[in-house]
């Protein structure tokens, strides 16, 4: 089967404009991504997981190596990927429907049809009934749906998923990440997500990939064998408590002490 | 926070008028203090007045004023005076905002139409707009056209600063967001830049009235025959106490009720930003 996304051997580096000092954020980094597969990449704080998120996103242009979606190029095509971004960059002066059909009306879509495609994507992603509030209106969860709606409404490729949780309270966290595997399994996108959070990324995950600190490598290409649909109770079980683990150890060097204390932890 | 707690029932029984009394004012006392306050001054000044403290001449008395609002008000000065001030003010401060607007906006988007513009803005700005007023009377003589012009001065920089400040402010966030999807320009421009820059230009909006009325009484009192302004100048100029009284509370009041206006004007906008409700 065809990768959805393909990156290959990717090199980031950064020249300070002043002191002139390069800094390398990211090297040598090739992934491929199957079609419906969901992929996080885990990674200390810096390590380039973001950046890489902008690379796939044809924001930035790597320094080497090339990265194609579906073969093409990802900086001469648009709209093949809908990014899901860590603050929900709602327009405050739209309402929430509105909001959901920006990433339409982005490309070039008419109001009116843009409106009428978001409508059914707000209503997988559970805001039946919110269409007309105002984001402020929203809790920080609901937000964060209307973002995942608005990337959903264009129809992309792939999802691409900056760290959406991470400015919500732990409980709400938790139940997005279940809400989103629901979404997710109904919509069927192939989606890469990125995460500082070791255990969001083994409980959403197909794959996940582990990456070093500066200069960000993949160390590690994980195949999360926990059976689908996935509850969140799945995190009691042994088997993830276990690949959580395994992360931390890729992430930190071997654990000492008991792994059930460092199971949820966070990394850097 | 505790201590007062338990004080205040032991000082609201104590109390004569009563809790509930009590909290009906309480709740109310902004309202009843302003007016208080404003009947307070009217009666003191009416009181030296007819006690003989003060002379009727120079300082007239709130009765007087009110008999000749009336007087007025059956005449044919003063309304047609307003209306002559009104729409030299209401021409002057929609220029300043169609041409403000704009200009800031394209102050604000494009690094080197700022470089161009700000040294005039500045310049301008720092400048008090009232020592131009001699200028402009050389350039546009006396009459409607110079009050025009005036007002639109006075009232044109809030708009051009306060737009190229909003502009500037746009949420790195959101063009960022809008560029992942994909957005051309003018859509970043209509969606993101002017309505993040409407409360700077609500609160340019809500200088200019203020300056503009500024202006247009200046340019009356300066150089012009007719108008608000210009009553006032021959109120002062026949000792006419009454009728100089009369002029600046109708521009008073005039000011208040522009004021108002723009309040209820950004109260629209109150969906999308709750937190600026003041």
């Amino acid at each position: 089967m065809q990768p959805v996304l393909k990156a290959d051997s990717i090199g980031m580096e950064y020249v300070h404009p002043r002191t002139g000092r390069s800094v390398l954020a990211i090297e040598d980094f090739s992934v491929e991504i199957e079609p419906q597969q969901f992929v996080t990449i885990v990674g200390p704080s810096g390590c380039g997981k973001s950046t890489f998120l902008k690379i796939a996103n044809g924001l930035l242009k790597p320094t080497s190596g090339t990265i194609s979606i579906h073969g093409e190029d990802v900086q001469s095509t648009r709209g093949s990927r809908g990014t899901v971004f860590q603050d929900a960059s709602l327009l405050p002066w739209y309402t929430v429907l509105r909001n959901a059909a920006y990433g339409l009306e982005c490309q070039g879509v008419g109001r009116k049809e843009a409106e009428e495609r978001a409508l059914p994507v707000l209503e997988l992603v559970g805001l039946s009934g919110f269409e007309h509030a105002h984001p402020h209106e929203l809790s920080g969860g609901m937000r964060q749906r209307v973002n995942v709606a608005r990337a959903l409404a264009i129809d992309p490729e792939i999802l691409l998923m900056d760290e959406p949780f991470a400015s919500l309270d732990a409980q709400t966290r938790e139940f997005m990440q279940s809400e989103l595997l629901g979404i997710w399994s109904k919509s069927s996108k192939t989606v890469l997500f990125v995460t500082h959070q070791i255990d969001e990324a083994v409980y959403l995950s197909d794959r996940v990939l582990v990456m070093s600190a500066r200069p960000g490598r993949l160390i590690a290409d994980i195949t999360i064998d926990i059976p689908r649909p996935r509850s969140l109770r799945v995190k009691r079980e042994a088997r993830f408590v276990e690949l959580v683990g395994q992360v931390w150890d890729l992430l930190h060097g071997p654990a000492t002490g008991d792994l059930e204390s460092t199971g949820a932890g966070h990394v850097g | 926070m505790s201590a007062s707690a338990t004080q205040a029932p032991t000082a609201v029984g104590s109390d004569p008028l009563g809790t509930r009394t009590l909290r009906w004012l309480r709740k109310r006392e902004r309202i009843l203090l302003g007016v208080l306050g404003v009947i307070a001054v009217l009666g003191f000044w009416e009181f030296a007045v007819v006690s003989g403290w003060i002379r009727t001449s120079t300082m007239s008395s709130p009765t007087i004023i009110v008999d000749r609002i009336v007087f007025e008000l059956d005449g044919d000065r003063l309304i047609p005076s307003l209306w002559v001030t009104l729409r030299a003010y209401l021409i002057g401060l929609a220029l300043a905002t169609v041409v403000g607007i704009p200009l800031g906006f394209l102050g604000g988007w494009s690094k080197r139409a700022s470089y161009v513009l700000e040294p005039w803005l500045a310049g301008l700005n720092a400048t008090p707009t009232v020592a131009l007023v001699p200028l402009i009377l050389i350039w546009l003589g006396i009459g409607q056209t110079s009050k025009v012009f005036i007002v639109f001065l006075f009232a044109i920089f809030p708009y051009a600063f306060n737009t190229m400040i909003g502009v500037r402010q746009s949420e790195a966030e959101f063009l960022g967001m809008a560029r992942s999807f994909g957005a051309s320009q003018p859509k970043v421009i209509t969606s993101i830049v002017l309505p993040g820059a409407v409360p700077y230009m609500m609160t340019a909006a809500r200088l200019a009235v203020g300056r503009a009325l500024i202006g247009v009484v200046v340019a009356e009192l300066v150089a012009s025959n007719t108008g608000l302004g210009f009553l006032i100048s021959i109120a002062s100029g026949t000792f006419d106490t009454p009728l100089l009284m009369v002029s600046v509370l109708f521009v008073g009041v005039f000011g208040l009720i522009m004021t108002e206006v723009m309040k209820a004007i950004e109260r629209q906008f109150d969906k999308w930003r709750p937190e600026l409700t003041s």
